[in-house]
């Protein structure tokens, strides 16, 4: 399993390796039920500390994407479509909140960004 | 290891022996309790005619990497030093596995695997020859790995030690402290003058150590790129004094630069209008200057206004800061990441202005 991490990017590292795996398990590159690398070995691959990788696991297992089990591993959850469905809205609902964020904080009026939203689903 | 360290080691282990073994008494072998953190000072402190290493406190817990920073002459090979009780403390205690690093020095050192700054190996010797030698200090001594880690890291075992490249010298000496399966790695300085390969190497040798959850690392460095990739602790000292010691991602998630154009209204003067524009500017200025004044500069280890620009780094960054900030600025601040290196500056520069 490959994770990057980028030091200069401003999005904090343990994120950065939550929304990768995150995305391989939406998009089918892991499957429910494969093994994860430990968490030694995941900071190893990435070149992160082990508490960076120990963050992004414990994120993943609250986020239900994950399950760990003692003296075994870490493994990709059993993900049913509608399960996987959920993950996607949710992970899109906070990416439009930023935006709505930003819109609103320089001065563009929600009916503003409606408009541009219609625009970009033509 | 310089050999007359080596030396020096080795009539101390022989020594301490004795005394070590009769005072433990009943006390279980081993290492202490596998909860013992790896690494504990409390109030360590040095006193040196012209510096002063003063309370120096910190844990590391078992199975993680600490990195040690601070500029030259910060009290860095010092604290190592008295760690390794090759300096005697003035002051505080030292445990090391759970062990007091004086009274249990014989235990601890062969659970301890060493490295110095600059090491000085005999010129004429082998690497063979060197296994050799320091093995037979070792009870757990593990020739085969020692042989391993020499191929891995392209040493050739026949050749003299003078041959070798600064580089290959530093791996030969990682090579001798991890031989004996150490459960804790004491690193002065590893990776100062090599390239930057070899510091790759170097780094991912650590990182390969810590694949046992027992066994610990502690580096310690001026090159903070290398504490920002492989450390799980970050403890900063300054002048003899421990600056902040925490985990690195939480220093990183607090340490932030930030940055925001100043409020300028925008009534205040168009192109044709420069006089207007520079009322206004100064206007967005003094109103920003009142906001720090009233609290928000407590927020801010250093800022400037440059221009219509302010530039601020922050040691206490959280989404309340970022909100504070948006309704001075009238819309959100940049936020960018800062690396340790600026945080060590913010921090020597802080101590200077003081």
């Amino acid at each position: 399993m490959q994770v990057h991490v980028s030091y200069s990017n401003p999005v904090p590292l343990y994120r950065q390796i939550v929304d990768q795996i995150r995305e391989k398990v939406l998009s089918g590159e892991l499957a429910p039920g494969e093994s994860l690398p430990s968490i030694r070995q995941l900071a190893e691959d990435a070149g992160t500390s082990v508490i960076t990788t120990k963050r992004a696991y414990s994120e993943l297992e609250a986020e239900g994407i994950i399950v760990t089990r003692a003296g075994l591993g870490s493994f990709v959850a059993d993900l049913d479509a509608e399960r996987m469905k959920a993950i996607r809205m949710r992970v899109l609902g906070e990416r439009l909140s930023e935006i709505v964020a930003d819109a609103r904080a320089s001065g563009v009026t929600d009916e503003e960004l409606l408009r541009l939203l219609r625009e970009a689903m033509r | 290891m310089a050999m007359a360290t080596m030396a020096a080691t080795a009539t101390a282990t022989a020594s301490a022996s004795a005394s070590a073994s009769a005072a433990a008494g009943s006390k279980a072998k081993g290492t202490g309790d596998r909860g013992d953190p790896a690494l504990m000072l409390s109030g360590v402190g040095k006193r040196y005619p012209r510096f002063q290493l003063k309370d120096v406190s910190f844990t590391l817990p078992r199975g993680y990497i600490m990195g040690f920073i601070g500029p030259n002459g910060a009290g860095k090979s010092t604290t190592i030093k008295i760690i390794m009780n090759m300096v005697r403390k003035s002051a505080g205690s030292v445990k090391v596995l759970g062990l007091d690093h004086v009274a249990c020095e014989t235990e601890v050192k062969r659970h301890v695997g060493y490295l110095g700054e600059e090491p000085h190996f005999y010129g004429e010797v082998t690497p063979a020859w060197l296994g050799g030698f320091v093995g037979k200090y070792y009870p757990t001594w593990d020739a085969p790995l020692y042989q391993a880690t020499l191929g891995r890291f392209g040493i050739d075992q026949s050749k003299r030690v003078k041959t070798l490249s600064k580089g290959m010298k530093v791996k030969l000496g990682l090579a001798l402290a991890l031989s004996h399966r150490p459960e804790l790695l004491i690193l002065d300085e590893p990776t100062s003058g090599l390239d930057p390969v070899i510091r790759h190497d170097v780094l991912a040798e650590l990182m390969s150590v810590i694949q046992d959850e027992r066994r610990s690392v502690f580096f310690s460095t001026h090159i903070t790129q290398d504490v920002e990739k492989v450390a799980d602790y970050v403890t900063f000292i300054n002048d003899g004094r421990i600056v902040m010691s925490d985990v690195k991602d939480d220093v990183l998630g607090r340490w932030k630069r930030i940055s925001f154009p100043l409020p300028v209204r925008r009534e205040a003067g168009a192109p044709s209008d420069p006089a207007g524009l520079e009322a206004g500017i100064a206007e967005a200025r003094a109103r920003v200057e009142q906001a720090m004044r009233d609290g928000l500069e407590r927020v801010f280890a250093a800022y400037s206004i440059d221009g219509v620009t302010f530039t601020g780094i922050t040691n206490a960054f959280a989404e309340d800061v970022a909100e504070r900030i948006a309704r001075i600025a009238g819309t959100r601040p940049r936020v960018l990441p800062v690396s340790l290196d600026d945080i060590l500056v913010a921090i020597v520069r802080g101590s200077e202005a003081c």
